[in-house]
C-alpha cells in the first residue's frame, strides 16, 4: 500500500505540481490549501508524512506544526519545512516547533523526493 | 577826488598842504605887489610934489616982482635956496635948466649947459627932458627914468635915475626933482625885506605843521598796518604799539589789538583742533591699517586700468604671493579666466554698482584657490572711476564640505536606494519563486517520466529547464541583492576569502587561458568581517575582469594585490584586482555599482554583482572604486578596515 503524504502549501501550483511530483514517486498524494484545513484533514485520517509551506495566510508553517505534534497520531509523523528562508533562526524555530527536516526555496525536485523517501520510515 | 582819496595820507597832506600855501602866496605877493605900487606913486607924487612947490615958489617970485627975471634981487636968493635946499630922498636934489640945457640953478654945475649929457647907456636925456617939457600941458609934470653912474663919487654900478619934471612957462624955465629911484623906493624896498622872512616864516610854519600832523597821523597809522603784516606773516603776537596818540588812534589800535588777541585765540583754538583731528585720524588710519591687514580675508584694490595698487596680508597668505610679486600686476593675471573674468566683473560692478558673494577662483602659488568676492568701484568726490576694491573670502573649506556634502548625501541616496529597491527585489523574488518552483517540479516530473529519446519534445523540455535555471540564478541574486540579514563577524585574513575565490574561478579562467598574478602580503592585520560575503564580493569581480579579458586574443593577466592601507585615517586593508581589459567606459563608470547597470550581453549578467558587492563592502565599513581605468586594463581596489586591536 502506497504512503499518504500530505502536502500543505497556499499556492496552487505548487500543490499541483507537488501532487505530480509525489504520484510520479509513488505515493499517494492529498493536498491541502491553508494550515486550518490540514489540521481538520490531517485530524481525520492518519498520514505517514507531512510537508508543510512555513510562509501562509492565516495560520504558518511553523503553528501547523506545533499544532499537528499537540495530537498523539502525529508525535511521530515526520514534517518537512519547504521555507524561502534557510537562515539559522529560522531553522532553529522550526526545530522548536518540532519539524524534522527543511528545504529552502528554490529547491531541486529530485532532492525533495529524496529527502521524503529518506523520511519515511521504512515499511 | 576818489583818486585823491587813494593816495597816501602823506601825499594827501602834502597836497592840502600846498592847496592852502599857494593861494596864500599868491595873495601875499598880490598884496605886496599892490603896496608897492601904491608906495612907488606915494614917492612918485611926493618927487612931484617937491616939483610943483618950487614951481608954484616960482610963480610966487614972479608975482613978487613981476617983469624980473630969476636972476634979480634977494627974493630971487631965497628961490635959490629953496632949489638948493631941497633934498629927495638920501641923494636926491632939485634943479631947474632953461630949455636949452643950460643949468639955472644947481647944487655943483650952475651955469653949465648940460644938453649934450648922456645917460649910462649913452642916450641923450636932457636934450628928451627937453623935449618933452615943451610938450607938458600946464599944470602937467613929466617923468623920465634912466641909468646913471656917478664916476666922481666912486659908483662902480649903474643905478636908475627917476625924474620929475615941470616947464615954467614965463621964464622958460625947467623945473626938475629927481634922485636915484632905490632912494625914491626905500619904504618899498624896505616892506619887501619885511614881507619876504614873513613868508618863508609862513611856509616853514605851514610847512613844519603839515610834518607834524603827518607824523602824528601816519605813523600810529603806519604802526597798526605794520601789525597786522607782521601778523598776517605769521606772528600771531603782533600787537600794535602807538605809544601816546590821539584818542581816534587809541580806540583803533585797541580794537585792532583786541581784533589780534581775538585771531590769536582762534588760531589757537585751530590749531587745537587740527591736532586733535590728526591724532583722531591717525588713530583711525591705524585702526583701519590693522583691520584691513589682520583680517583673514583678503584685501586688494585696482586702478581703472586693472594694475594692483594695494594687497593686504591675507591676500598675500591666500595667494602664497608677496606684495612685490603682486603689485604694479593686473588682476586678471591672477584670474584662471584671465581678461574675460575681469571684464564680465567689471561689467557686473557697473550695472549692479557691486559685488557680493561672487564666486570664482584665484591663481594662487600652489595652485586655485576658490574664493567669494564682494568687489565695489572706488570713487573720488566727485563720482569719477578711481578702480576697484575687492574682499576676498578662501572658501576651499567650504568646498571640500560642499562636496564631502554632496558625497555623503550621495551615499545615502544610494543606500536608501538601495534598501527600496531591496524590498522590492525581494518581493518580486519571492512572487516569482513559487511559479518557478512549480514549473521545475513539473519538467522534473516530465523528464524522470520515460520520455523516448526520438520524443520530439524532449528538446523543448531541455530548453525549458534552461529557461528556468536563469529564471532560478536570477532570483537567486535578487534574493542575495536584498539579504537583509545580519552580518557573520569574525577575524579574517582577506587573502583567505580571496585565495578561496581564485580557487572556485580557477578552472573558467584556465579555460580563457588567462594568466594570474598574485602579490598577496603577508601578515595583514586581521578585519571583522563575513569570509563568505567577501569571498562572494571577491568571486564577482574576478568573474568580471574574467569577461572583460574573455574576448582579448593574447596578454590576457589577471593580477591580485593585498597591502596594508588606510582608510579615513585609521588602518585598513586594500586588495586590488586587475585586469588587461579594454577598460570601462567613461560614461558606464559613474554607475557601474547602480543596480541593474550591466554592459555585458543580454544574460550574461543581471546588473547586480557590483551593486552587491558595494553593499556587503559598506556591510563592512569598508569600500570599493575603481582607481585605474583605461585601454590598458582597470583596477578594483576593496578597502576594509583592520579590525580594532583587542
Amino acid at each position: 500500500m502506497a504512503k499518504r503524504i500530505l502536502l500543505v502549501d497556499d499556492d496552487e501550483l505548487i500543490l499541483l505540481s507537488l501532487q505530480d511530483l509525489f504520484a510520479a514517486a509513488g505515493l499517494s498524494v492529498t493536498t491541502v490549501g491553508s494550515g486550518a484545513e490540514a489540521l481538520r484533514v490531517a485530524g481525520a485520517e492518519p498520514y505517514d508524512i507531512v510537508v508543510l509551506d512555513v510562509v501562509m495566510p492565516g495560520m504558518s508553517g511553523l503553528e501547523v506544526c506545533r499544532k499537528l505534534r499537540e495530537i498523539p497520531a502525529y508525535a511521530r509523523v515526520p514534517i518537512l519545512l519547504l521555507t524561502a528562508k534557510s537562515e539559522e533562526a529560522d531553522r532553529r524555530r522550526g526545530l522548536e516547533a518540532g519539524a524534522d527536516s527543511f528545504l529552502a526555496k528554490p529547491f531541486d525536485p529530485g532532492r525533495l523526493v529524496e529527502l521524503v523517501k529518506e523520511s519515511l520510515p521504512s515499511a | 577826488m576818489r583818486r585823491f582819496l587813494r593816495w597816501k595820507v602823506r601825499n594827501q597832506l602834502a597836497a592840502t598842504f600846498l592847496a592852502v600855501l599857494l593861494p596864500l602866496l599868491a595873495a601875499e605877493v598880490v598884496a605886496v605887489e599892490w603896496l608897492r605900487t601904491s608906495l612907488r606913486a606915494s614917492a612918485e607924487r611926493e618927487l612931484t610934489n617937491v616939483v610943483d612947490q618950487l614951481y608954484r615958489l616960482c610963480e610966487l617970485q614972479r608975482a613978487i616982482s613981476p617983469g624980473g627975471g630969476p636972476a634979480g634981487g634977494g627974493d630971487a636968493e631965497l628961490l635959490r635956496a629953496a632949489f638948493l635946499n631941497t633934498r629927495v630922498g638920501a641923494s636926491g636934489y632939485a634943479y631947474c635948466m632953461d630949455d636949452s640945457g643950460r643949468l639955472i640953478i644947481h647944487p655943483a654945475k650952475e651955469g653949465q649947459d648940460i644938453s649934450d649929457s648922456r645917460d649910462a647907456a649913452g642916450f641923450p636925456f636932457v636934450r628928451a627932458i627937453c623935449a618933452e617939457a615943451l610938450r607938458l600941458h600946464p599944470g602937467e609934470a613929466g617923468t623920465i627914468r634912466y641909468p646913471w653912474r656917478n664916476p666922481e663919487i666912486g659908483e662902480e654900478r649903474d643905478r636908475t635915475k627917476i625924474l620929475k619934471f615941470r616947464y615954467y612957462a614965463p621964464w622958460r624955465w625947467i623945473i626938475a626933482a629927481g634922485s636915484y629911484e632905490e632912494e625914491v623906493y626905500e619904504d618899498v624896498a624896505r616892506l619887501g625885506w619885511y614881507t619876504a622872512p614873513l613868508l618863508a616864516m609862513s611856509v616853514l610854519l605851514l610847512g613844519t605843521l603839515t610834518l607834524v600832523m603827518n607824523r602824528l597821523i601816519t605813523r600810529p597809522l603806519h604802526r597798526v598796518s605794520e601789525a597786522a603784516s607782521r601778523m598776517a606773516g605769521g606772528d600771531s603776537s603782533a600787537e600794535a604799539d602807538i605809544g601816546e596818540s590821539g584818542q581816534e588812534f587809541s580806540a583803533l589800535a585797541y580794537s585792532f589789538n583786541t581784533m589780534a588777541a581775538e585771531i590769536r585765540g582762534q588760531k589757537e583754538e585751530l590749531e587745537r583742533l587740527v591736532e586733535e583731528r590728526t591724532e583722531a585720524l591717525r588713530e583711525s588710519g591705524e585702526r583701519y591699517r590693522s583691520l584691513v591687514q589682520s583680517t583673514v580675508d583678503g584685501i586688494a584694490t585696482a586702478d581703472p586700468k586693472g594694475t594692483i595698487t594695494f594687497i593686504n596680508r591675507g591676500l598675500e597668505e591666500m595667494l602664497g604671493y608677496s606684495k612685490e610679486e603682486t603689485l604694479g600686476r593686473r588682476v586678471w593675471d591672477f584670474y584662471p579666466a584671465g581678461l574675460d573674468e575681469a571684464r564680465k566683473i567689471m561689467a557686473l560692478l557697473r550695472e549692479q554698482g557691486n559685488l557680493i558673494n561672487y564666486e570664482m577662483e584665484l591663481i594662487g602659488k600652489k595652485g586655485v584657490v576658490p574664493v567669494r568676492t564682494s568687489a565695489s568701484i572706488l570713487r573720488d568726490r566727485d563720482g569719477r572711476e578711481q578702480g576697484t576694491l575687492a574682499i576676498f573670502s578662501d572658501i576651499t573649506a567650504q568646498k571640500t564640505l560642499e562636496a564631502d556634502l554632496r558625497r555623503a548625501q550621495a551615499h545615502l541616496i544610494q543606500t536608501m536606494k538601495l534598501r527600496a529597491l531591496g524590498d522590492l527585489v525581494s518581493g518580486v523574488a519571492h512572487e516569482i519563486n513559487n511559479p518557478l518552483m512549480a514549473s521545475t517540479t513539473l519538467l522534473h516530473v516530465m523528464d524522470a517520466s520515460a520520455c523516448p529519446a526520438e520524443c520530439p519534445s524532449r528538446n523543448r523540455l531541455h530548453l525549458l529547464r534552461r529557461c528556468n535555471e536563469r529564471i532560478a540564478r536570477i532570483v537567486d541574486h535578487l534574493r542575495e541583492f536584498s539579504r537583509q540579514t545580519e552580518l557573520r563577524r569574525e577575524l579574517i585574513d582577506v587573502n583567505g576569502p580571496l585565495e578561496s575565490a581564485l580557487l572556485l574561478s580557477g578552472q573558467q579562467l584556465m579555460n580563457l587561458q588567462i594568466a594570474v598574478e598574485r602579490e598577496l602580503a603577508s601578515g595583514l592585520a586581521p578585519v571583522l568581517g563575513d569570509a563568505g560575503r567577501l569571498e562572494q564580493v571577491f568571486l564577482d569581480i574576478i568573474a568580471n575582469a574574467r569577461d572583460a579579458m574573455e574576448r582579448q586574443e593574447n596578454h590576457k593577466v589577471l593580477t591580485i594585490r593585498t597591502m596594508p592601507a588606510a582608510l579615513e585615517g585609521a588602518p585598513a586593508v586594500a586588495a586590488e584586482i586587475s585586469d588587461t581589459g579594454p577598460g570601462i567606459p567613461a560614461d558606464a563608470l559613474g554607475k557601474i555599482f547602480e543596480p541593474f547597470f550591466t554592459t555585458k550581453e543580454a544574460g550574461k549578467g543581471t546588473g547586480l554583482g557590483l551593486a552587491i558587492a558595494h553593499g556587503i563592502l559598506a556591510e563592512h565599513g569598508g569600500d570599493i572604486d575603481v582607481p585605474r581605468t583605461g585601454p590598458k586594463g582597470t583596477t578594483f581596489r576593496i578597502v576594509l578596515p583592520c579590525a580594532p586591536a583587542q
